[in-house]
This record gives structure tokens, sequence and C-alpha cells, in this order.
């Protein structure tokens, strides 16, 4: 797994996603559950990922599962990139 | 960006203006009046493949992309005077068609799009609920997965545009009570008219858009075969989400076209109409008016083009659709108000069809979310 992947999700998640959540595990907790991945977080963290590191994600990736936690993100990601 | 038509575009937005206006406009006051669906005019539009715009020749549809489908849209916004007809179109493309080509199954693909797309079968989708509009994930239709193969629906559904013609729904309900909006809703390809426990209202009585019916969608433990959810088992808020961009940035362009066809009106009649020994437009209390109306279409129309070349870029335009509907939306009810001050009296008569316009304006700020929640939606991509 990439670290430095990791650590610009985990970054954008925590500054721009979930800052109102300062006891939140970004790395650990459920994204979902947490109400950070709601219908608007999870467009700001494709958009992100679209922009920023160049990998598209369709809508037909937009699944629960591939948001659940940071490690999942990164899966995506990754599995894009292949 | 380059926002200049090809020429296959320009032939296409004359053809359909050309259609419109010939097909289309006999009745317009009297469908109103009555609150009557045009189902020959519905009929005419899948012959001129406007039920099949961004849907692939495989399935009988034209194939185009986002830029010529808005554009198509905002020729018969132009030239259809009956705006219910087109926002029933465009509920069918946006909110049915093209959720169905990118989440379904090739076998659901294969079932619908290519009736919905030759008018035989109408579309729409079900979200909105008597206590979840704005906040329409915390809908309480829930769907109860008895086995592998089945699952009961139970709930009532409301605003469901198209929904009291509708042959094909796409229905959200709540798979899990457990998970949040993220995760716990999932959509269900239902069948109001052969399905069992599912009763529709009769056409709710609204203030504009009158001939596009909109009803209710009460669901009785209704029993669905699992080989009708649309998408994955959580995926519900993916699907909405979808529909939303292209819905927010295509169905608008039809309002565009509208207010193009409404400044003209206004021209034509500023030029015409003497008072006070001078023709009206002569004043600069209409002929501000006047500008301030063409000032919102040309702002209106780059906003719009630019989330149809975003996404034939393959990129999001989330954010960008929002803004785009939010002001035209309300540019739209704004030069339908101006409209109908610049007619005067005439404005507030049916016959004039300035007050229709006004009426048809209003919901636009409401159906696809209201412009509290575009701002709010701008307003998170902020970092607010």
């Amino acid at each position: 797994m990439s670290g430095a992947l990791k650590l610009s999700l985990a970054t954008f998640v925590k500054n721009e996603l979930a800052r109102g959540q300062p006891e939140l595990d970004v790395e650990k907790d459920s994204l979902v559950d947490s109400g950070v991945i709601d219908s608007v977080g999870i467009m700001k963290l494709v958009s992100f990922i679209e922009k920023e590191l160049h990998v598209k994600i369709g809508d037909e990736d937009l699944l629960p599962e591939n948001f659940e936690t940071l490690s999942d993100i990164v899966k995506l990601v990754e599995s894009k990139r292949a | 960006m380059d926002f200049s038509l090809t020429e296959d575009q320009q032939v296409f937005r004359t053809q359909i203006i050309d259609f419109a206006r010939k097909r289309l406009n006999a009745g317009v006051i009297e469908r109103d009046e009555a609150a009557a669906f045009d189902r020959d005019g519905w009929q005419a539009c899948a012959e001129m493949g406007l039920l099949g715009l961004p849907v692939p020749e495989v399935y009988g549809g034209l194939g185009l992309d986002v830029t010529s489908s808005m554009l198509a849209m905002e020729a018969l916004g132009y030239g259809a005077h009956d705006q219910g007809l087109p926002f029933a179109i465009n509920t069918q493309l946006w909110t049915c068609e093209v959720p169905i080509l990118t989440f379904g199954t090739e076998a659901q693909k294969a079932h619908y799009l290519p009736r919905l797309v030759t008018g035989e079968i109408v579309g729409g989708h079900a979200s909105s609920e008597p206590n979840a509009g704005s906040d329409v994930f915390s809908m309480a239709t829930r769907a109860e997965k008895l086995d592998d193969d089945t699952w009961k629906l139970s709930g009532t559904k409301t605003f469901v545009s198209n929904g009291p013609i509708a042959d094909v729904l796409i229905v959200f309900a709540k798979t899990s009570q457990a998970r949040g909006f993220g995760a716990g809703i999932t959509a269900f390809l239902i069948e109001p008219k052969t399905t069992a426990g599912v009763t529709v209202s009769p056409p709710i009585h609204k203030m504009g858009l009158r001939s596009s019916p909109m009803g209710e969608l009460a669901l009785d433990e209704v029993l669905v075969q699992d080989s009708q959810r649309l998408g994955k088992v959580g995926a519900g808020q993916a699907v909405f989400s979808s529909e939303m961009e292209w819905e927010r940035s295509c169905l608008f362009a039809c309002h565009l076209g509208a207010m193009e066809r409404q400044l003209e009106k206004c021209i034509e009649h500023a030029k015409d109409r003497k008072q006070f020994g001078q023709t009206i437009g002569s004043f600069q209390a209409v002929s501000h008016r006047i500008a301030n109306m063409k000032l919102r279409i040309e702002v209106a129309r780059p906003l719009l083009y630019k989330v149809a070349w975003l996404k034939d870029r393959g990129e999001r335009a989330v954010m960008e659709a929002a803004i785009a509907k939010l002001y035209v939306s309300e540019a739209y009810v704004q030069s339908s108000l101006d409209a109908v001050a610049i007619f005067g009296g005439y404005g507030f008569c049916t016959e004039y069809e300035v007050e229709r316009m006004l009426r048809d304006s209003v919901g636009s700020v409401l159906y696809s979310g209201t412009s509290d929640i575009q701002r709010n939606l701008i307003a998170r991509f902020l970092g607010l």
C-alpha cells in the first residue's frame, strides 16, 4: 500500500471532510457510519481523487464498500491505477 | 472552453425547434387547464429521438454526448410552449434511463431501455416522501430481504413525477437501519401498473407544469425479485447522486430555452405596445427589465454548457451543476415575473401565455434540490 497515497487521502479526509469530528480516527473508524462519507462528502472526496490524484472513479464505483475506511479508499485508488 | 456548436448540433437544434413548433404547440392552454398529459406529443418526441438522447444506439437511442443532449433540451424548451411535456421527458431521461444505463445489469438494460426510448413505456423515479423532502435520505420506506431472491418493500413516496403514468419507477428504500444513508439505501426497479401491493394516486393538482402528471406511490408489502434491484445493495446514494448531476444540468437547459423564447416575446411586445404615445420599449422601466432578462440568459448559458463540457471530458461537475441549477432556476422565476410586469394586465391573462410560464417556473427552485440545498452543497464544496 502506498504510504504517500494513504497520507494524502488521510489529510484530505481529516482537513476537508471530518473537521468537526476531532475524536474520529480517520485511519481506523468507519467513514460511512461516522457520517464523514455522506452524499456530499463522497462527491468531494471523489472530486479530490480525480483532480489531484488523476484517477478516474466511475459512478458505478461509488459504493459504500469502496469508501468504508481509509484502507478501502486506498485500495480503490490503487485498483484504478493498476 | 469552446462553446461553439458543430454543424450537426446546429442542424439538430433547428430540427427540434421546427418539430416542436409544428407538433407540440396546439391545445397548450387547454391541456394546462385540464392538467392533461400530451401522450401524442410524447410519442412524437420518441419518434424524433428525444426519449433516447444519451442512450447508446444498441438500445435504440441516439448515443449523443452530454453537450449535444443538453443542446437538444435547450431547443425543446425553446420550441415547445407546453413545458410540462419536456419536464416529463427529462424526468424519464435523467432519473430512469441514465441510472439504468449506468447501474443496470445487461438484462435490465435490454428489458427496459429500448421500450423507454420508443415511448412504449414511461419511466421515472420515486425518492421523496411525506416526511423526507430535502432530507431525502431520512426516508422511511423499507426493503426487507426475505430470502436470496425476494425483497419486501413498504412505504409511501410522494411528488413522483410521471408517477400516475409510469410503467417503471426507480424506487429508493432503506435496506439497513444500522447503516447511515451512505450505505443503507438501495434502488429497485418497480413496475407500478402490474405489481401487487403498489397503489398510485391520481395526479396531484399543482401550480405549474400541470400537463406533467405527478402523484403518490404507496407500497404495501410489495414483493420484488432480487433481479429488480438496481445496482448493488447500499448503492442507492450513488444512483441518486448520479441522477441529480444529469438532471441539474440537462433539465435546466430546457428552462434556458424557455427563457430565450420568453425574452423574444417580451421584446416583440415592447416594440409593438404603445402607451403615452410611445412604444413601451422606449421607457427605461421596460427596456431595463428586458436587458436584465437578456443578462440572465447570457450568464445561465455558459454555466450550463460548462457542466456539459466537464461531463463530456469525463470530469465530475457536482458543484458546477449545483451552481447552474441554482442560477437558472432563480433567473427563470425572476424573468417570468419581469415578463408579467412587461405585459401588464395582459400578462395576468391566460391567453397571452405569460402567466403560465411564471407558474411553470416556480417549481424549478424546488425540484432537483431546492435553492437552499444547492447553496448548502456549494458551501460544503468550498469547505464551509
